[in-house]
């Protein structure tokens, strides 16, 4: 006799849950997908070993399913009796249909009942319910005519507003998928009616539409802990004004979660961005840490990030408008601003000639706190590329080597072959540079003529206004000589006071990293 | 009583075991055994485990003495992964079927989940990737399906590729 027939039942439950969660591994709170197949492809082959291990197994496998067919969930769930068992439900609502138009309609609604069926029999208890499209999908109301199309979406608003509600559902992705005359992705407005079945939901994936209503009402959930916006946009529409955008976003999510909201994220094509001017962000969201937003393009990061003390991840867009960056007066336009306490990974989306505005504004907020920084540069097709590209990358690269942050950037860099990062620039020696080193610096120095003709490229310098009173930051004083020239007169004399500064290092790229292994030489 | 004090286990086949007390500890059900009798010099009777098998057991417990105790939410992680086996856990469990099965038995008498969690992890690796077939050959066990029974199984496991 077989030594495993010593276990008890608890105990193979124990290793077959063992077996489903190896994978959950690669579960990153997004990739659902791979749970589902998890499930299947390691446990299924299980259920066939014995009777008693198909006994065991069935309602792990069930647990979490992902199915395009309707009918074979609901043969399984009736001959099992696994209305309490399924927690988890992906819908794959299917490719391009087969036959004539005839066929495709009747198939149509077939699955549309069949849906409405499973729903029926698992809402009650279903814990996660994502609809997804097959890639090869198409509207399924393209079949029909526009009359038809009403009637039958009158038919399925009524089948689903007499669903019994889902009382235990907390996780609910992309379902205006399912919704009644969807000829696109139904946005989360058409949604609304349909909101009372689902009144535990914290963690939401939804849709919207350009032009949406944005002032609807938000449905009386419980607050939102995470929420996924996809936003589709007219093609060829860049830099939308956000007003309607940040209304949306303000009124009908943001406030009634903001207190409880851990994580958001809005999904989108990037050159769709969103510009969320000073007046329209106020996130203000004390408990959120990820923040995941590469549509929104933000001007003001000081505001943007005061309503986010938490955030440990952030990615966004940064856009300053050229009046941003030469007509600006005063700093109070352009705060002084701290990275929050806890931000670990940064990553910001930039046009090419806001590029170098940007490293003047973060750079010295930089701070060994950052573990992780990436950069990706939008290049325009048709402008010329800067020539203060790469120093404003090299800025980069020295200041969170010094800091011991991992820089990442998308620009293909003769100085990145050289690039590793190194301790503090406080364990080495941060003046001497090679022959070798001069020489590059004198290529990307200030006698660039290009940087002198335009003010948004132009490397930082003391007269601009948002360093002037900007002394209180607090960095390395190892950093001076990088950092001097965002400085007041009045700092730059106390600090090099027995010492010369010749006025240019913040515009020359420090000493390159490879440098650090032969300073001792060079001294 | 002082940790270090040692404690007497009584195996099912009589034979007696001294152990320091934190070693002993390692088991939910002898500290608790001990709370319930305070301070006695009588073994305790471990009636379910054999000597051979306290021994490997034992050997888990004065390895991982010093460990923390697992919260309780790192219990009810199910985001454990197989591969979160140590090296020294994962040398240790290197036993034939029948005392990989054994200890398994044993560390859910004795209530120490983390040597449970091992060996149903290094079950739960040795199914994986694994055809039915596969399986009942690995474990020796009868396939008591009839044909029409393992034909509606493998059609209601066509879902799971249905995508």
């Amino acid at each position: 006799m077989s030594h495993i027939y010593r276990l008890p039942d608890e105990l193979l439950v124990a290793i077959f849950t063992a077996l489903r969660d190896s994978l959950r591994f690669y579960d990153n709170g997004e990739g659902r997908i791979d749970l589902e197949r998890t499930v299947a492809v390691f446990l299924g082959p299980c259920r066939l070993v014995c009777r008693r291990w198909d006994r065991i197994a069935l309602p792990l496998v069930t647990t979490a399913i992902q199915t395009s067919n309707p009918r074979g969930l609901l043969d399984l769930v009736d001959r099992h009796a696994l209305e309490d068992t399924v927690k988890e439900l992906v819908l794959v609502l299917p490719g391009e249909l087969q036959g004539k138009l005839d066929d495709k309609v009747a198939t149509d609604r077939r699955l549309m009942e069949e849906w409405i069926q499973v729903l029926r029999a698992l809402g009650p208890t279903l814990r996660a319910l994502s609809i997804r499209r097959s890639p090869l999908s198409r509207p399924t109301s393209s079949y029909y005519s526009p009359s038809t199309r009403l009637r039958l979406a009158l038919d399925d608003a009524r089948m689903l507003l007499d669903l019994p509600p889902f009382s235990a559902l907390t996780t609910l992705n992309m379902l205006p998928e399912l919704l009644p005359g969807a000829a696109r992705p139904t946005s989360f407005y058409r949604f609304l009616p349909f909101s009372h079945l689902f009144p535990a939901v914290e963690n939401l994936r939804v849709f919207f539409a350009w032009d949406d209503e944005p002032f609807f009402t938000m449905p009386r959930w419980r607050p939102l802990k995470d929420l996924v916006i996809q936003v589709e946009l007219p093609h060829r529409t860049t830099f939308l004004d956000a007003k309607v955008f940040a209304n949306l976003l303000s009124t009908v999510f943001l406030i009634p979660s903001r207190k409880t909201l851990e994580s958001l994220a809005i999904c989108g094509t990037t050159e769709h961005r969103f510009i969320l001017e000073h007046e329209l962000l106020q996130l203000d969201c004390p408990a959120v840490t990820v923040v995941d937003v590469p549509t929104v393009a933000v001007s003001d990061i000081g505001r943007f990030l005061t309503g986010l003390p938490s955030v440990k991840s952030l990615a966004f867009s940064y856009y300053s408008s050229t009046y941003d960056m030469t007509s600006v007066p005063t700093s109070s336009f352009l705060p002084t601003f701290q990275l929050p306490p806890r931000l670990r990974q940064l990553a910001i989306r930039v046009r090419a000639d806001r590029h170098v505005h940007l490293a003047s504004t973060l750079i010295p907020r930089l701070a060994a706190g950052l573990k992780v920084l990436a950069i990706e540069v939008e290049r325009q097709p048709y402008d010329p590329e800067p020539n203060s590209l790469e120093q404003a990358i090299s800025d980069f690269e020295n200041a969170c080597s010094s800091l011991g942050i991992l820089f990442a950037h998308d620009l293909d860099l003769a100085s990145d072959a050289d690039y590793t990062p190194c301790p503090r620039r406080s364990e080495r020696h941060s003046s001497v540079q090679d022959k070798d080193g001069d020489e590059t610096r004198q290529t990307h120095s200030v006698g660039d003529d290009e940087e002198s003709d335009s003010p948004e490229s132009a490397a930082p310098s003391a007269s601009d206004s948002d360093w002037q009173t900007d002394d209180s930051l607090d960095y390395d004083a190892e950093d001076d000589e990088l950092f001097a020239a965002f400085w007041s007169e009045e700092k730059r004399k106390e600090v090099f006071e027995h010492n010369t500064w010749n006025g240019t290092a913040a515009q020359k790229p420090a000493e390159d990293v490879s440098d650090c292994g032969r300073t001792e030489g060079a001294l | 009583m002082s940790s270090n004090q040692c404690v007497t286990l009584q195996t099912s086949d009589d034979e007696q075991f001294k152990v320091d007390r934190d070693v002993a500890n390692r088991s939910v059900l002898i500290r608790n055994m001990l709370e319930d009798v305070g301070e006695s010099e009588q073994a305790i009777p471990l009636p379910n485990v054999s000597a051979n098998v306290l021994k490997k057991v034992l050997e888990w417990c004065e390895h991982h003495k010093k460990d923390p105790e697992p919260l309780a939410e790192d219990l009810d992680d199910n985001r454990r992964k197989t591969t979160e086996i140590s090296d020294w856990d994962a040398k240790f469990i290197q036993v034939d079927q029948e005392m990989l099965f054994e200890i398994i038995l044993a560390a859910n008498y004795l209530d120490i989940k983390p040597l449970l969690d091992v060996g149903c992890k290094t079950v739960a690796n040795m199914i994986k990737g694994k055809q039915p077939e596969e399986i009942r050959k690995l474990f020796n066990i009868v396939n008591d399906f009839t044909p029409e029974e393992e034909a509606q199984i493998k059609k209601e496991n066509e879902w799971a590729e249905d995508r």
